[in-house]
C-alpha cells in the first residue's frame, strides 16, 4: 500500500483553540490508504478528535493541508475549503447524533441523493438489512436500544456510500458486553463492504478489534502507527504501551534501549540456574481466575514493579527469588515516525 | 420521497397568514381621503369624523399622538409623510409646527369670517378649533368668597398645604407658565412657581381629573384644571364622578386683569399635502356652527365660532375675560416654561 | 476510562508558532456577511441616536443642575425596592411550589406567572385608585400631626403603592428564573445537606439558593430594565425617573440632545446590567449541566403549614393578577352595562394591530433564529459580538428606538431611493421598529434552543451532504419548534403591549389593544378603557401559559 494515491492524507496540519497555547494537532501527516480501517488512538484531548473533524471539514486547519482522493480539500493554498457537505464522507457520531424527529427509515433516507423512490426504499431497506434493523423502520430513535442507535447511526453514515467512513469513539456510550459484540459486527460489515474507514477511540479493544492500522496521538503529535500486533508488542514509547493495557519497562543492559513488555509475555524461570531473563523477587501474587497477576521486583532496575501474568503462582509466595524472561522477538520491528 | 412535509406545509401556511397582516387594510380604490396627524384624542372626534364621511364621501384616516411627537414626524417624514392636517390641543404645538416650517396658508374667505382674527395664525397657517380654559377649580365649602384672585395669588402663604396641580410635563401647565412668564418676567415667575408647589398639598401627580377628584374628597382646597375636565365629569356614566363634580365650583381668575388662560385646540394644513382644498373643507365643517356647538355639549370645550351656542353647563360657568396673549407667545416660550419649572422644583 | 491505569501526561512544548495570540477571525463568507448585514440594519437607527450624543446641548448643564439628581434617585429608589420586593415575591414561592406538597400548589404554580400579563402602565390605573382612597385618611394625618407628617405619609404610600404595584407585576420574572434553576438542581445536593443536619430552611438558604443565584441575579435583572424602561406608571403617581425626563426634555424643551444623553445614562445602566447577566448566566450554564436532572421529591405539608405555604404563593397572584383583573373587569361590567357601553372604539383599526403583532412576531422569530443559526455557524468573537448588538435594542427605551426609526427613513426618504415610498409610512415601519425593540427576546430563545439541540446534530447532516440552509431547514427548525413558539407567543404579547414606539410610529387608521386602552384612559374614562385593558390581559395570560407549556423540559422519550 505504498505507491497509490491516499484516499486522506494529512500534510503538516495544525490546529490551535483559543485560550490554549498548545496545539491540538501540531504538524500531523498521516495517510490513509483505500480499504484500510485506521484507529486513531490517544488519551481525551490528545487531538485525535480534532483530526478526525478537520477532516470532515467540521473545523479547518490553522496550517498545512489535507487532501482527500489525491484533491486539496482544506488548507493555505485554497481560497475557500471544501465544506462538509460535499467531500462525501460518512460520520458516525458517539452519541449517533440521530435526527429524533425523523423515524428510523427517514434518518437513513436523509443523505441518499437518489430521485427515484424505489432507489431509495432499497437502499433504506438494504442498509437497514446490513445492520440487523430491518422491521423497525417505522420507529423513532428514541424507541431504539442503545446499540440499535448505533447501528442506526452506521447504517444512515453508509446508506449514501461515502469515500471514507469516519467513527468518532462509536461505542463509548455502551455497556462493556454490548460494546463488545457491536464492534464484531462493524467489523464484520466493514470488511464485507471494503469500507475505508477513519476511527478514534480511547478504548485499545476497540482499535485492536477493527483496525488494520493504529495510530497513536499525544498531545497534537503522531507517537507510533502501525499494525494492532506492531503497536501492541513493541510499542514506541511508555505512552504507546500505555494506550494498551499494562506494560513492563525492560532495560536492554547491553544498549541502554527501553522496551515494553506485556505481562503475558513473562515466563517464569524456578532455579537459578539458567542465564536467561533477569533476576527477581517476587512482591505480591493475586489469583484472578485463570491466571495470577504476579507483582516482581527486577533486581536491575530498582525501585520498579513489574507486573506478569503467570500460570505458576499457585506454586509462589511472596518474597521467592526467580528469573524472569519475555516471549517475543528482542528487536523491534518496523515503527513509523 | 415525501412531496411537502407536514410541518414544512404548515410553516408556509403561517406564513402566509402572518404576511397578511402586512396587506393594507384599506381597498386599493380609495376613494378620496384624508390623513390627520392629532393630538385630539377624544372618542367624540370621531364620531364627528364619520358625520364628515356621510356627508362629503371623503373618509378620514387618523394617527393620534403627542403633539410635539407627531411634530418631529413631521420632520423625519419630510416631503412624504402622508399627512394632510395636523391637528392639536395646545396652541403652543400650532405655533412650533409654523415655525418648523410644516404647514400651508389656508386661504378660505369662509374661515377668516369665522373665526376672529385673535384665534387664527397672522399668516393663516393654522385655525383654532375650541377653546379650552384653564382655571382654578375649588371647594366653596372650605374656600371662603374673595379668597380666589389671579394664578400669581397662588403663591400667597395662605394656600399653604391647600393646592394641588398636575405634573409640569404637561403641555397645558407648561402652556399656562408660557403666559405668567409673558405676564411677569422669567425670574419672577419661576420665584411663583416655586411658591405654588410650596404651597401644594402633595407632589404633582395624575391627570386634571385627578386634581378635581382631590379637592371633591377634601384633600385639597383648590385645583389648576381645565373646564371641560369638570364638564365630563358631571356627565361621567360613574355616580363617584358625578358626585365629585357637584362638590367643586369653577373660579375664572385674572378678570380684573389680562383674563383667564386660554389655551386653544386647532389646525393646520400640512405643507406637503396635496389635498389642501379637502382639507380646507375639513376645517369649514368642524367650524360650521353645527360643529361647533356640539364640541360644547360634547367635550365641553368653547366653541371659536361667535355664533355657536355653548352648553348649558358653560353657561352655569357662566361668561368671563380671557387672556388675548398671542398664541406665537406659547409656542416661543415653552422650553423656557420647561426650564423654569425644573429650577423652581415643580416636578 | 478504561479500567487501565491513567499515564502521566507528557509535557509538550509548543513550538514558536503555536502560542501566538488567538486572532480575530473573520470567516468571509455569505453567512457571516448575512450577520453582519442584519446586524448592521437593526442597528442603524440606535446608531442616529449615538450620532447625536457628540452634538453641543444647549440644555444639558441645566438639567444635571435642577432635574438630573431627582430622576437619578427616583429611578434608584425604584430600582432597589422594587428588586428586594421581587426577590421575597418570587423566590419564596418558587422555592414552595418546587420543593414542597400542598394543596393548590399545582394551580398556584402556574398561576403565579400570570401577573406578568398585565402591562405595567394598565395596572398603574388601577393601583392609583390606593392613592385616592388613602385620601380620607391622609386629611385625617394633616388634621392631627400638621402638614409635615401628612407629606410624609402621602409620600409614604405613594412609594410605596408604586413599589408595591411594579413588583407585583414583575416578580414572574424572578420566579420563573427560579422555578427552573430549583427543579434542575440535583436533588443529591439538597439531599445531602438534609443528610447533613440540616433543616429544610436551612438547606434552603446554604444550598439552594446560593446554586440559584445566576438565575435569580438574571431575573432581577430583567425586572430592573422593565422598572428603567417603564413610562406610564410612574408618570401616572408623579415619581419622575429618567425615562419620563428624555420624553419632557425632547418633546417639552425640544433638546433633543440633551434627552439622548439621559437615554444614554439609561441605555448604559441597562447595558451594564444586560452584560452582568450575560455573564452570570454563562455560568450558570455550566452549574445546570453538572447538576442531575432527577426531579426532587416534594415535601408533604399539612396543617397550618400547608394554610402557610399556599397563603405566601397566593398573595403575589391576587396583588399581581386577581386584585387588578377583578377591578378591570367590575369596570368593563359597568361600562358594557351603560347606556354608552357596548360600543367598541376602533375594531377594523384594531383587527390590523392584532395581524401585524402576530405578522411581525412569526417573521422576526423566524428571522432570529436564522440569525441565530449563522451566528453559531462558525462562532468567533466577532459574530458573538454582533448578536449581542442586534439584541441592544431591548436596552432602548421604546420613544427612543422610535425616534430612531424615523431619523433613518427620513434619511432614507431624502435620498429618494427609488423602491423606498413602497415601505415608508407603512406598516413595514413600525415593525421593523418592533424587531429593533424586541428582538433579543427570539434571540435568546432561539439561542437556548439550539444550545439544545448542539452541533452533534448540524453535523451529522451537513456530512450526509446537506449544506447550511438545508440544513436549518431540515434538522433545526423542526427541533426548534417549541423554544420559537415559546418566543413568538413572547414576542406577540409584548408587541401588543407595546406603547411609546406604538404611538408615535403607528400609520393611519392603526390602533392596537394598548394605543387604545391609552387614548380611553388619557381621556380618563377608566370604565371604557377597562374593556380593551381586559382583552390585553387576556390575551397575555393565554399567551403565557401557551409559553410556559411549550417551554417545560420534554419528558425524556416522551
Amino acid at each position: 500500500m505504498s505507491d497509490r494515491t491516499p484516499l486522506l492524507s494529512f500534510h503538516a496540519v495544525t490546529r490551535h483553540y483559543r485560550g490554549n497555547h498548545l496545539a491540538a494537532v501540531n504538524g500531523i501527516n498521516l495517510d490513509v490508504f483505500r480499504g484500510e480501517i485506521v484507529a486513531l488512538i490517544g488519551e481525551s484531548g490528545s487531538g485525535k478528535t480534532s483530526l478526525l473533524r478537520l477532516a470532515a471539514g467540521l473545523e479547518s486547519p490553522d496550517g498545512g493541508e489535507i487532501l482527500l482522493d489525491g484533491r486539496v480539500v482544506a488548507g493555505e493554498t485554497i481560497a475557500r475549503e471544501v465544506p462538509p457537505e460535499s467531500r462525501q464522507l460518512g460520520l458516525v457520531f458517539q452519541d449517533g447524533a440521530l435526527f429524533p424527529h425523523l423515524t428510523v427509515e427517514r434518518n437513513v433516507d436523509y443523505g441518499l441523493v437518489v430521485k427515484d423512490k424505489k432507489a431509495r426504499t432499497d437502499r433504506i431497506a438494504a442498509c437497514l438489512e446490513l445492520v440487523g434493523l430491518a422491521g423497525k423502520e417505522k420507529r423513532f430513535p428514541h424507541e431504539l436500544s442503545g446499540g440499535e442507535r448505533q447501528r442506526l447511526a452506521l447504517a444512515r453514515a453508509l446508506a449514501p456510500e461515502p469515500k471514507l467512513l469516519l467513527l468518532d469513539e462509536p461505542f463509548s456510550h455502551l455497556d462493556p458486553a454490548l460494546r463488545r459484540k457491536l464492534r464484531e459486527e462493524i467489523r464484520d460489515i466493514l470488511q464485507r463492504l471494503g469500507q475505508t474507514a477513519l476511527l478514534v477511540t480511547h478504548d485499545p479493544e476497540d482499535a485492536l478489534a477493527i483496525a488494520s492500522r493504529v495510530v497513536i496521538i499525544d498531545g497534537g503529535n503522531l507517537m507510533q502507527t502501525g499494525t494492532p500486533a506492531e503497536v501492541y508488542r513493541y510499542p514506541a514509547n511508555q505512552y504507546c504501551a500505555e494506550r494498551f493495557g499494562p506494560a513492563n519497562r525492560v532495560l536492554d543492559h547491553a544498549t541502554g534501549k527501553e522496551t515494553w513488555k506485556r505481562p503475558e509475555d513473562a515466563r517464569w524461570i524456578p532455579c537459578d540456574v539458567a542465564n536467561e531473563g533477569d533476576p527477581v523477587v517476587i512482591e505480591a501474587i493475586r489469583e484472578m481466575g485463570a491466571i495470577y497477576e504476579v507483582r516482581v521486583a527486577p533486581g536491575t532496575q530498582p525501585g520498579e514493579i513489574w507486573l506478569c501474568f503467570l500460570k505458576e503462582g499457585e506454586i509462589l509466595k511472596p518474597g521467592d527469588h526467580g528469573r524472569v524472561a519475555w516471549r517475543g522477538t528482542p528487536e523491534r520491528v518496523a515503527w513509523k515516525s | 420521497m415525501n412531496p411537502i412535509h407536514p410541518m414544512k406545509k404548515r410553516l408556509i401556511l403561517t406564513l402566509l397568514a402572518a404576511l397578511a397582516g402586512f396587506i393594507p387594510a384599506a381597498p386599493l380604490h380609495a376613494a378620496e381621503e384624508l390623513t390627520l396627524y392629532t393630538q385630539r384624542h377624544y372618542e367624540f372626534d370621531e364620531a364627528v369624523h364619520r358625520l364628515f364621511t356621510e356627508k362629503t364621501g371623503i373618509t378620514v384616516k387618523v394617527v393620534k399622538a403627542a403633539s410635539d411627537e407627531l411634530i418631529v414626524r413631521l420632520q423625519e417624514e419630510g416631503a412624504n409623510t402622508p399627512a394632510d392636517l395636523y391637528l392639536t390641543a395646545d396652541g403652543g404645538g400650532l405655533d412650533r409646527a409654523k415655525k418648523a416650517g410644516l404647514l400651508q396658508s389656508f386661504t378660505s374667505e369662509a374661515i377668516k369670517e369665522k373665526v376672529p382674527a385673535t384665534l387664527r395664525d397672522p399668516d393663516d397657517q393654522w385655525v383654532a378649533l375650541t377653546k379650552r380654559a384653564r382655571v382654578l377649580i375649588y371647594s366653596p365649602e372650605r374656600v371662603k368668597a374673595g379668597e380666589l384672585s389671579t394664578y400669581e395669588d397662588l403663591a400667597d402663604p395662605k394656600w399653604r398645604g391647600r393646592l394641588v396641580a398636575r405634573s409640569s410635563s404637561n403641555i397645558y401647565n407648561q402652556s399656562l407658565m408660557t403666559t405668567v412668564i409673558e405676564a411677569n418676567g422669567a425670574e419672577a415667575s419661576e420665584a411663583w412657581a416655586a411658591a405654588v408647589r410650596q404651597n401644594m398639598v402633595r407632589p404633582p401627580q395624575g391627570s386634571d381629573r385627578d386634581q378635581i377628584r382631590a379637592v371633591a374628597t377634601g384633600l385639597a382646597d383648590v385645583a389648576i384644571a381645565n373646564t371641560y375636565y369638570l364638564g365630563l365629569l358631571e356627565t361621567s356614566e360613574d355616580q363617584k364622578d358625578r358626585d365629585a363634580a357637584a362638590a367643586v365650583k369653577v373660579f375664572f381668575p385674572n378678570q380684573e386683569g389680562r383674563g383667564a388662560h386660554v389655551n386653544i385646540s386647532g389646525a393646520g394644513i400640512v405643507k406637503s399635502s396635496k389635498k389642501a382644498a379637502l382639507a380646507t373643507q375639513f376645517l369649514e365643517f368642524l367650524l360650521s356652527d353645527e360643529i361647533q356647538s356640539r364640541y360644547a355639549e360634547e367635550t365641553f370645550e368653547y366653541p371659536v365660532s361667535e355664533t355657536a351656542k355653548w352648553s348649558p353647563i358653560q353657561e352655569k360657568w357662566g361668561k368671563f375675560t380671557a387672556d388675548d396673549v398671542a398664541f406665537s407667545v406659547l409656542g416661543d416660550r415653552n422650553a423656557e416654561a420647561v426650564r423654569l419649572f425644573n429650577q423652581a422644583g415643580w416636578e | 476510562m478504561a479500567s487501565h491505569p491513567q499515564a502521566p501526561a507528557l509535557p509538550i512544548v509548543a513550538p514558536a508558532a503555536a502560542r501566538r495570540a488567538p486572532r480575530w477571525r473573520w470567516h468571509g463568507d455569505r453567512w457571516g456577511a448575512g450577520v453582519a448585514l442584519l446586524t448592521g440594519i437593526i442597528a442603524l437607527p440606535l446608531l442616529a441616536i449615538l450620532f447625536h450624543l457628540g452634538q453641543e446641548s444647549a440644555e444639558w448643564s441645566h438639567l444635571a443642575e435642577t432635574v438630573l439628581a431627582r430622576y437619578l434617585t427616583n429611578t434608584l429608589i425604584l430600582v432597589f425596592g422594587v428588586s428586594l420586593l421581587v426577590l421575597i415575591m418570587g423566590v419564596v414561592p418558587a422555592w414552595l411550589v418546587t420543593t414542597c406538597e400542598f394543596r393548590g400548589r399545582r394551580v398556584l404554580s402556574w398561576a403565579l406567572i400570570l401577573p406578568l400579563a398585565i402591562p405595567t402602565y394598565i395596572a398603574a390605573f388601577v393601583f392609583y385608585q390606593g392613592p385616592e382612597a388613602a385620601i380620607p385618611m391622609l386629611i385625617q394625618v394633616r388634621m392631627r400631626f400638621g402638614v409635615e407628617a401628612f407629606l410624609l405619609a402621602e409620600q409614604i404610600i405613594r412609594y410605596g403603592l408604586l413599589i408595591v404595584m411594579l413588583a407585583a407585576v414583575l416578580y414572574p420574572y424572578v420566579y420563573l428564573a427560579c422555578c427552573s434553576a430549583f427543579s434542575r438542581q440535583s436533588r443529591a445536593v439538597i439531599e445531602a445537606a438534609r443528610c447533613l443536619g440540616n433543616s429544610p430552611t436551612r438547606s434552603f438558604l446554604r444550598a439552594a439558593l446560593p446554586m440559584a443565584r445566576p438565575g435569580i441575579v438574571a431575573g432581577v435583572a430583567l425586572v430592573i430594565m422593565e422598572v428603567i424602561n417603564d413610562y406610564g406608571a410612574v408618570h401616572f403617581f408623579g415619581v419622575p425617573t429618567l425615562t419620563e425626563g428624555v420624553f419632557r426634555t425632547w418633546f417639552g424643551m425640544g433638546d433633543k440632545v440633551a434627552a439622548l444623553r439621559l437615554a444614554g445614562i439609561m441605555m448604559l445602566v441597562v447595558a451594564a446590567l444586560l452584560m452582568l447577566e450575560q455573564g452570570l448566566r454563562g455560568r450558570a450554564r455550566y452549574v445546570e449541566a453538572d447538576a442531575g436532572s432527577i426531579p426532587m421529591k416534594r415535601l408533604p405539608l399539612g396543617g397550618g403549614k400547608a394554610a402557610l405555604a399556599f397563603l405566601v404563593c397566593f398573595v403575589p397572584v391576587a396583588l399581581g393578577f386577581l386584585f387588578p383583573v377583578g377591578r378591570l373587569v367590575h369596570w368593563a361590567g359597568l361600562h358594557l352595562l351603560s347606556d354608552s357601553g357596548g360600543g367598541f372604539p376602533a375594531g377594523l383599526a384594531l383587527v390590523r394591530g392584532f395581524s401585524l403583532a402576530l405578522a411581525t412576531a412569526v417573521v422576526v422569530t423566524a428571522l432570529a433564529a436564522l440569525f441565530m443559526y449563522a451566528v453559531r455557524l462558525r462562532e468567533c468573537r466577532l459574530r458573538r459580538l454582533l448578536g449581542r448588538i442586534a439584541g441592544m435594542g431591548y436596552a432602548t427605551p421604546g420613544a427612543v428606538i422610535a425616534v430612531g426609526v424615523l431619523v433613518v427613513f427620513g434619511t432614507l426618504d431624502r435620498l429618494e431611493l427609488p423602491l423606498l415610498p413602497l415601505v415608508s409610512g407603512t406598516l413595514f415601519v413600525i415593525a421593523f421598529a418592533y424587531t429593533v425593540r424586541f428582538f433579543a427576546i427570539p434571540l435568546q430563545l432561539a439561542r437556548a434552543g439550539l444550545e439544545r439541540i448542539g452541533k452533534p446534530l448540524e453535523e451529522a447532516s451537513r456530512l450526509l451532504g446537506h449544506p447550511p440552509l438545508r440544513t436549518f431547514l431540515r434538522v433545526d427548525l423542526p427541533l426548534l419548534r417549541a423554544p420559537l413558539i415559546a418566543a413568538g407567543m413572547l414576542l406577540f404579547v409584548d408587541i401588543l403591549k407595546e406603547l411609546p414606539l406604538t404611538l408615535i410610529l403607528r400609520p393611519a387608521n392603526f390602533e392596537t389593544l394598548a394605543t387604545t386602552a391609552y387614548s380611553l384612559a388619557s381621556e380618563a374614562r377608566l370604565q371604557a378603557c377597562a374593556v380593551p385593558a381586559l382583552l390585553i390581559v387576556a390575551v397575555g395570560a393565554i399567551g403565557l401559559l401557551v409559553m410556559n407549556r411549550w417551554l417545560q423540559p420534554p419528558t425524556p422519550h416522551e
